[in-house]
């Protein structure tokens, strides 16, 4: 047997399933209309760094969204982006360092993937972003310069609300 | 009858509930702070 292919009743050999780049650590459904969504105990020691995919999520407002991580609080978020609105012909520069940072322009149906390095290590956690939805798209980065370790994270939008979609949160092996 | 205030909803994993007073005034004084995207268009125009 060679990874990528298996075959039925393949024995799954160690070296092969160590060679997967990624897991999936949690699944969180979006309730409905709500202002912030939690996500705990998805950073652990078992993994440095996380893709987290946020899909198929109606929101009220065409705005940003905003990404604080659990433990490493304080005013210690720079980020930067660009943003496109479809019906225009220029993008738009965007930056900014508070108590959380932007990851995405959301629009009356978004997604958003969020890259996050080192979120669960006693180190500054660096994160980049992409964004589509209806009206936008959306790249972006930034980082926390708290070194503080944090096992989750909050997402809310800076106006509106949320309701329905998922949020994946996946493993890069080691 | 007194009227009902309704808070906004935070969810933390399947746990849904209105804020907390520690958290309506942090939430009120994020969007205070915040630029809304609007003005980050006008301001880029």
């Amino acid at each position: 047997m060679t990874f990528p292919v298996f075959a039925t009743g393949d024995v799954l050999n160690a070296s092969d399933l160590n060679a997967v780049s990624g897991w999936l650590v949690k699944t969180q459904t979006i309730g409905s209309a709500v202002s912030s969504v939690t996500v705990t105990s998805c950073f652990s020691a078992d993994y440095d760094n996380y893709r987290i995919v946020i899909a198929n999520v109606a929101a009220t407002n065409a705005d940003f969204l905003t990404f604080t991580l659990s433990g490493a609080t304080g005013t210690s978020y720079a980020w930067g982006a660009t943003f496109t609105q479809y019906t225009g012909t220029t993008s738009t520069t965007v930056s900014g360092g508070s108590t959380s940072a932007r990851v995405a322009v959301m629009g009356g149906k978004f997604q958003a993937a969020i890259e996050v390095g080192s979120p669960f290590l006693s180190a500054i956690t660096t994160f980049n972003s992409t964004s589509a939805s209806d009206g936008y798209s959306w790249q972006g980065g930034g980082y926390n310069s708290n070194t503080t370790s944090s096992t989750g994270f909050t997402i809310s939008p800076a106006a509106g609300t949320l309701t329905g979609g998922t949020i994946k949160v996946y493993g890069y092996r080691n | 009858m007194a009227t009902e205030i309704k808070r906004p909803l935070v969810q933390i994993d399947d746990l849904i509930r209105e804020m907390t007073d520690e958290e309506l005034a942090a939430y009120e004084a994020e969007k205070a702070n915040a630029s809304p995207l609007s003005n980050s268009i006008s301001d880029a125009s």
